[in-house]
């Protein structure tokens, strides 16, 4: 399976999905006008990927900010790692913030609360 | 009651007006209303926090109003014009928009901002997470949640009026006040 992987723009995110590591990331920011087409490949590779994934994975979440309709999206590949957990893996989710920025920290604990997965939420540090 | 119009009118000479735009919308268009509105205010913004809560306020109702235009361009040109601006005060940033849309959608649109209106913070953050775990992804879903994502940043009602303008269309209004905190 190939490493699914995108540089970052002013609009969306770098994405490093590399089906070798035991790290996916994805940082920067997300602010596409259509949210559905930027994430439906990515989507479709982590399909594939609940397949046949390895034992120990951690996503680690480094946005400074997403439009509403990418958090939908985000949930639909929070999804994709419930399916990976519950097949028993480990699998980490690690979300990363400022100290000052409250509303990234906010909807790191609304995906928190709502996503099956062992869940981190981990201040930056300067 | 806030009229957009007529605070672009008053606006436009203001040493204020940190962003004024008037005009029709495109992909291309709303890229650049961004970044121009980015480099503005990190030219007079130094609170990060604040700069990335405007940044990020105006990119929702900025996005609103480019989702909504499909079902704009059937309507006479004069119509497809959309306001937006910035407005920096002394103790706080408006966000003032306006567009024209089809009375037959305003009712719906009415009711959700009053619903999200009246939620204390608490209920909001609940609401917010049903809305998001319900993952289902449509036009009326991605709305809802850019006025509560609204609300819930700027921690404050929005301000808004329709004013009908012939028997098909309206203009909306919309006014969102960040404050220092």
């Amino acid at each position: 399976m190939e490493a699914y992987y995108l540089e970052a723009t002013p609009k969306t995110p770098r994405l490093d999905f590399n089906p070798d590591a035991d790290t996916f990331v994805i940082s920067g920011r997300s602010i596409p006008e259509n949210s559905i087409e930027f994430y439906k490949p990515l989507l479709d590779w982590l399909e594939n990927y609940v397949s046949n994934p390895k034992k120990s994975i951690i996503f680690e979440v480094k946005l400074e900010y997403f439009n509403t309709s990418s958090s939908k999206c985000m949930v639909e590949i929070f999804r994709k790692f419930e399916k990976i957990h519950s097949a028993g893996h480990e699998l980490t989710v690690e979300w990363y913030y400022d100290e000052e920025d409250e509303d990234m920290q906010e909807s790191g604990e609304d995906f928190k609360d709502i996503i099956k997965v062992p869940f981190k939420m981990i201040q930056n540090k300067d | 009651m806030i009229n957009t119009k007529e605070q672009y009118k008053q606006q436009k000479k203001s040493e204020n007006l940190l962003l004024g735009y008037k005009g029709e919308i495109t992909d291309n268009l709303t890229s650049s209303l961004l970044s121009l509105a980015e480099s503005k205010l990190a030219m007079v913004e130094y609170n990060s926090r604040l700069k990335k809560k405007v940044f990020h306020i105006l990119v929702e109702v900025l996005q609103n109003i480019y989702h909504n235009y499909n079902d704009m361009l059937k309507a006479p040109d004069n119509y497809q014009e959309v306001f937006l601006m910035i407005v920096r005060e002394d103790k706080s940033y408006n966000i003032v928009a306006g567009n024209y849309m089809q009375q037959a959608h305003i009712q719906k649109l009415k009711q959700r901002i009053d619903q999200v209106n009246a939620m204390d913070p608490e209920s909001l953050r609940a609401k917010y997470r049903i809305k998001l775990d319900e993952g289902e992804f449509t036009e009326i879903g991605r709305a809802g949640l850019g006025i509560m994502d609204m609300v819930r940043k700027s921690g404050q009602p929005l301000e808004y009026d329709f004013l009908s303008v012939d028997k098909e269309y309206s203009f909306f209004s919309l006014k969102i006040n960040i404050q220092y905190k």
